[in-house]
C-alpha cells in the first residue's frame, strides 16, 4: 500500500514548494491522537482469523463503528484550524464519507472484477477480504457500485475508489496547509 | 537541551504522520495487493 508514503511525499513537495516547512508539519497539534489508532485496531481486529466467525451483523457494526470515530475525529479536529487546513480536513471528510456509504451499503468495499483483470488478477484474489479483510466483490447487485473500487493503478498493485481519490488530495493539502503553520499559530484555538 | 527538543520534534512528527496514516488505512479502502500485501492481510 504505497498511496499514503505517495500523499505523504507529495503534501511535503507541495508545502516546500509553496514556501512551507518540516517544522510547522511537527508543529501541528492533532486533538485526541489515539481515536485514529483505536479505529485502525478494530478494523485489524476485524481482519483476524479469530473474529472470521463473526456474524455479518456485528462486522458491519464495529467497520460502521471504526468509521464514525474517523468522521467524528475528522469534526472534532477542525476548530481552531488555518482555512487551508480546514479544507483539506474537509476535503479528507468528503472522501471518509464516500467511502462509508459504500463500505456500509454493500457491507465491505466492492472491487470490480475488471478492474482485478488490470492488475492480472482474478475475484480469487479477494478471498479474506482483501486488505484489512473489508473488501468484497463488486456485483450488479452492489449497491452504490460507483463509489467502489474500480480505479486501477497497476503501477501501484492497487485498485481506488472515488473517495480514495479524494481522501487523497484533502490528505495532501492538510499536509502542505500544515507546513505553513507559523511559530504564533502553533496552538489550536480551543486547544484540548 | 537542543537534543531534547530535537527528538521531542522527531516524535511529534512520528505522532503526526501515524495518526494520519491510521485515518488513511480506516477510511481508505484502497485494493492492493503486491510485495507488502501480506502486513495488510494481518
Amino acid at each position: 500500500m504505497l498511496l499514503f508514503p505517495l500523499a505523504l511525499v507529495l503534501g511535503v513537495l507541495a508545502g516546500t514548494a509553496a514556501g512551507g516547512s518540516l517544522r510547522g508539519l511537527v508543529s501541528l497539534r492533532l486533538r485526541a491522537p489515539a481515536v485514529p489508532l483505536v479505529a485502525l485496531v478494530a478494523q485489524a481486529v476485524l481482519a483476524a482469523p479469530a473474529t472470521a466467525a463473526l456474524p455479518a451483523p456485528a462486522r458491519v457494526a464495529v467497520l460502521g463503528a471504526s468509521y464514525a470515530a474517523i468522521g467524528g475525529w475528522l469534526a472534532f479536529n477542525l476548530a481552531g484550524r488555518t482555512t487551508p487546513i480546514v479544507t483539506g480536513l474537509c476535503l479528507t471528510g468528503v472522501g471518509w464519507l464516500l467511502n462509508m456509504c459504500v463500505v456500509l451499503a454493500n457491507a465491505g468495499m466492492p472491487v470490480s472484477a475488471s478492474a482485478l483483470n488490470r492488475l492480472g488478477l482474478g475475484t480469487g484474489a479477494l478471498a479474506g477480504g482483501g486488505p484489512l479483510g473489508k473488501h468484497v466483490q463488486l456485483a450488479s447487485t452492489s449497491a452504490l457500485g460507483a463509489l467502489g473500487d474500480t480505479i486501477p493503478i497497476p503501477v501501484l498493485h492497487s485498485i481506488v475508489s472515488v473517495g480514495d481519490i479524494v481522501m487523497l488530495a484533502g490528505l495532501i493539502l492538510t499536509i502542505a496547509a500544515a507546513m505553513h503553520l507559523a511559530r504564533s499559530a502553533l496552538h489550536p484555538v480551543a486547544a484540548d | 537541551m537542543n537534543r531534547k527538543l530535537g527528538l521531542r520534534s522527531i516524535l511529534r512528527a512520528v505522532i503526526v504522520i501515524a495518526v494520519l496514516a491510521a485515518t488513511w488505512l480506516v477510511a481508505a479502502a484502497p485494493f492492493y495487493q503486491g510485495p507488502c500485501e501480506h502486513f495488510l492481510h494481518l
